[in-house]
């Protein structure tokens, strides 16, 4: 049986360069999206499907870049070319634009509501139908006992003949730490044993068995590193973190998922015969932890020094690249730790004859990224912009960024603790392949340092590895989408939800939320104690709030009465949205008749989403930025619809 | 028998018959009329939302016109409003059962930073303490309990570390449990 594959959404991540274009750059305007019908600030919205491409021009769709599964977009322009409508797309609503997408291979997706399911410990697992017939069918006729048979089935495999497509995975994965989308498309109100329930239709991708994907994903990573005479305390200082790197592997029972090696290099035995050798593999890929600490015990400073500050690191690299057994393992990871610039391919004393360009190409051709720890001891000052420029260059990961990460002043400390980071986010992202959970990245935060950074990078690059993983194992190169129907109760328990129904909110729209509603509060407050004014005030304030005057006759309205929403305080991006308010709909034209303690219910209840709102937007850990950059007013977060008010 | 008197009764019958049909004529014409005048009602836009109503109070103290009454006196006060007044006043009509004017002069006094009504008002609606007996509010609510011990805490009354301490023990021990209010309570201590 397939299960739901929960996909990370994230934009740019497996998109190589911004295919940016200066849209408005000549007037100086600031392009914006186009607007949905009817709306006055809400913008038109889609998610790419599977496979769907991005153009730098429709008329020339040859040129294409790949986007991963259900990337969100604002839709800039829309222009019929070759046959088809395409779409010009970007990741924000600032003007930046990522290309042409194939209307074909793009959604419509306004209301931007996602399910998240609950713990299928606590509840039984929500099934996805093939079509809403089969659905619509079991709810009309309150069919408990055929939908337990369908659930039994999908538990066993066997689900030949029935008309599920998949079923929530058999693990909790929290989508407020996990961010994850399932989008719905469609909706509409049923009643499920008695309950007012949704009946939804969702996009998904099929997740093949995940047990055999968490079993041979591994993870390879061998460290390449500089043995002459100056990098006595790195040494020292990677043997250390490789310890405890090893005890946190032993006791997580990850040995059989990832594994260590180590290249040493030096420098030309030719210019300086003393050193030895160039470069050598001191641990292969494969080996136990024990073996790898032993090894590295072995690795000693070169007894004397190197012709010049520049060494041979790329032969250390290529060594690493191209000497090591990488068969066993998918993820595939270079780290070079050096203090000293690389002889490139116009040095005669250079063993490789590479500059960091081919080198960097020859390890992507074996889908192995390098990531470069250039310590920038004062001893090289003059050689560290050369070092970097080329280090850069050898560390980009088309799509994901730069695996560079400069060691001020060749801090020892400052290198342990960055070393610590990055085998702490692979070591994550083995920790979850193994336990069967779908990608997804570490929250998100603003990037306060370079390590923080740099840490995101890495975590990138993993998550990158892992979706294409699953892409890849999902059978056709990459999984196809399908539409599937459910219910968001469950027949053996209606009076409880199986999934919520969340609405991805911008960081804009819960500020422009909070700041109504804070306003609204007040005033309400001021009501109770004096309550003869409190229309009239809350008239003059409707007037100030709202952006826009027609905002009043454009709303939802209700019928006859002088409630929230007729005032005007109903926000577009609320309109349409399949949930019961608190407080929107309730007529204040008597509020000086109110029983006191009615009023305060009413104040209690804005109370608590006001606070509310302003805790979650000050939270910048809880904010998702789809785009995949700092957190920003379009980084989105998936309220329970239970939460609006 | 007087055909005569029988006629003359049947020929009463129907003017009488006449005249109500006349008068429910009129009766149709004038509502007619005034539903014809009457201005018509704007189009519902779709899609329209039912309206939701509160049922006005029955009675003056269900209203809390007193307190108010006396939150208008007290707010004219040149020198402000003392508050010490406000929460006195407000304990009493708790005592008395009127829970209305009581609820209005808590709020009221802690709204102005009084802290002992702040603490009061905290402890009615905090699930560690909260005592149906109290009258005052008919079920717990977290927040409301964090904003007014914050408040009390804010004004100088020590006891409400304590006491948010412990309402966080709770939220964190309720949302362990699923309970999504505590959750979106819990947030409070992390800004």
């Amino acid at each position: 049986m397939k299960t739901v594959q929960l996909l990370k959404s994230t934009s740019r991540l497996l998109v190589a360069a911004v295919l940016a274009m200066s849209v408005g750059a000549a007037s100086g305007q600031v392009a914006k999206p186009l607007l949905q019908d009817g709306k006055t600030a809400l913008y038109q919205r889609v998610i790419a499907a599977p496979g769907a491409m991005l153009v730098a021009d429709p008329a020339r769709p040859s040129e294409t870049r790949g986007v991963p599964p259900f990337s969100n977009f604002y839709v800039y322009n829309r222009r019929d070319q070759g046959g088809k409508q395409w779409l010009q797309v970007g990741t924000d609503s600032n003007g930046t634009i990522d290309g042409w997408v194939d209307g074909d291979e793009a959604f419509d997706w306004n209301q931007t509501l996602t399910v998240a399911f609950r713990d299928p410990a606590k509840h039984g697992r929500v099934l996805l139908f093939g079509d809403r017939d089969s659905l619509k069918k079991i709810v009309d006729e309150n069919d408990a006992a055929s939908y337990r048979k369908l659930r039994s089935q999908a538990a066993d495999g066997d689900v030949g003949g029935t008309p599920l497509v998949a079923v929530q995975p058999d693990y909790n994965v929290d989508i407020r730490r996990n961010f994850y989308l399932v989008p719905i498309l469609d909706h509409e109100d049923v009643l499920v044993g008695g309950q007012q329930s949704r009946l939804l239709r969702v996009a998904s991708v099929p997740l093949q068995d995940s047990a055999l994907i968490a079993e041979t994903y591994r993870t390879g990573i061998v460290f390449v590193i500089d043995s002459t005479i100056s990098m006595k305390p790195y040494i020292d200082a990677t043997r250390a973190v490789m310890q405890r790197v090893y005890r946190s592997i032993d006791d997580q029972k990850l040995n059989d998922r990832v594994s260590y090696g180590l290249v040493e290099y030096r420098d030309s035995t030719d210019a300086v015969p003393g050193l030895g050798f160039v470069s050598r593999i001191v641990a292969d890929l494969g080996g136990t932890g024990q073996g790898f600490l032993s090894r590295i015990q072995d690795v000693q400073p070169a007894p004397v020094s190197s012709d010049g500050f520049n060494e041979d690191s790329y032969a250390g690299v290529q060594e690493a690249v191209s000497s090591v057994d990488w068969s066993d393992y998918y993820a595939r990871f270079v780290v070079l730790i050096t203090d000293a610039g690389p002889r490139d391919a116009t040095d005669p004393l250079s063993a490789t004859g590479l500059d960091a360009a081919l080198l960097q190409r020859l390890a992507a051709d074996k889908d192995v990224a390098v990531g470069v720890f250039h310590l920038q001891t004062p001893a090289g000052r003059d050689n560290h912009g050369y070092a970097a420029g080329e280090y850069r260059r050898l560390a980009t990961v088309p799509d994901v960024g730069e695996l560079y990460y400069p060691v001020q002043a060749g801090d020892v400390d400052e290198f342990e603790s960055a070393l610590s980071a990055l085998t702490d986010v692979l070591t994550a992202h083995v920790r979850a392949a193994a336990a069967g959970q779908p990608p997804a990245l570490a929250r998100e935060s603003a990037a306060g340092s370079d390590l923080d950074a740099f840490q995101k990078t890495v975590d990138r690059l993993g998550y990158g590895l892992r979706m294409r993983y699953l892409q890849e194992r999902a059978g056709e190169g990459v999984p196809s989408l399908f539409n599937a129907w459910v219910i968001d109760r469950d027949f053996d328990a209606p009076e409880e939800r199986a999934l919520d129904v969340r609405v991805l909110l911008t960081r804009d729209q819960l500020s422009d939320l909070h700041e109504v509603l804070r306003q609204v509060l007040i005033t309400a407050e001021e009501g109770t104690l004096a309550p003869d004014d409190f229309l009239d005030e809350l008239k003059s304030l409707a007037a100030s709030v709202s952006r826009d005057p027609q905002a009043a006759r454009t709303a939802t309205r209700t019928v006859g009465g002088e409630s929230l929403a007729d005032l005007g305080y109903m926000r577009e991006y609320l309109e349409g949205l399949p949930y019961k308010s608190e407080v929107m709909y309730l007529d204040l034209s008597i509020w000086e008749q109110w029983p006191a303690q009615r009023q305060f219910e009413f104040v209690n209840q804005l109370d608590s989403k006001v606070a509310y709102y302003r805790a979650l937007h000050d939270n910048i850990d809880l904010w998702v930025s789809l785009d995949g950059e700092a957190v920003d007013g379009d980084s989105v977060y998936p309220l329970l619809l239970e939460a609006l008010p | 028998m007087n055909v005569n008197h029988r006629v003359r009764q049947r020929g009463e019958t129907n003017v009488r018959v006449l005249i109500a049909i006349a008068i429910a004529a009129v009766v149709i014409v004038v509502i007619a009329g005034l539903l014809f005048l009457r201005q018509k009602p704007e189009p519902i836009p779709e899609p329209g939302q039912p309206l939701e109503t509160v049922q006005p109070a029955q009675s003056a103290e269900e209203r809390g016109d007193t307190a108010r009454e006396l939150i208008a006196q007290l707010e004219a006060d040149p020198d402000g409003p003392d508050f010490g007044v406000a929460h006195a006043r407000a304990q009493e009509f708790l005592a008395e059962g009127r829970s209305a004017d009581a609820q209005l002069l808590f709020f009221f006094a802690a709204r102005g930073g009084y802290a002992p009504a702040a603490f009061d008002l905290a402890t009615f609606n905090d699930p560690n303490h909260f005592e149906t007996q109290a009258g005052l509010v008919t079920k717990a609510d977290p927040f409301q309990a964090y904003r007014w011990y914050t408040a009390a805490r804010d004004a100088g009354d020590e006891r409400a570390s304590q006491r948010l301490e412990a309402l966080r023990n709770w939220a964190e021990s309720a949302g362990r449990s699923g309970d999504g209010e505590a959750e979106r309570l819990l947030l409070q201590w992390e800004q």
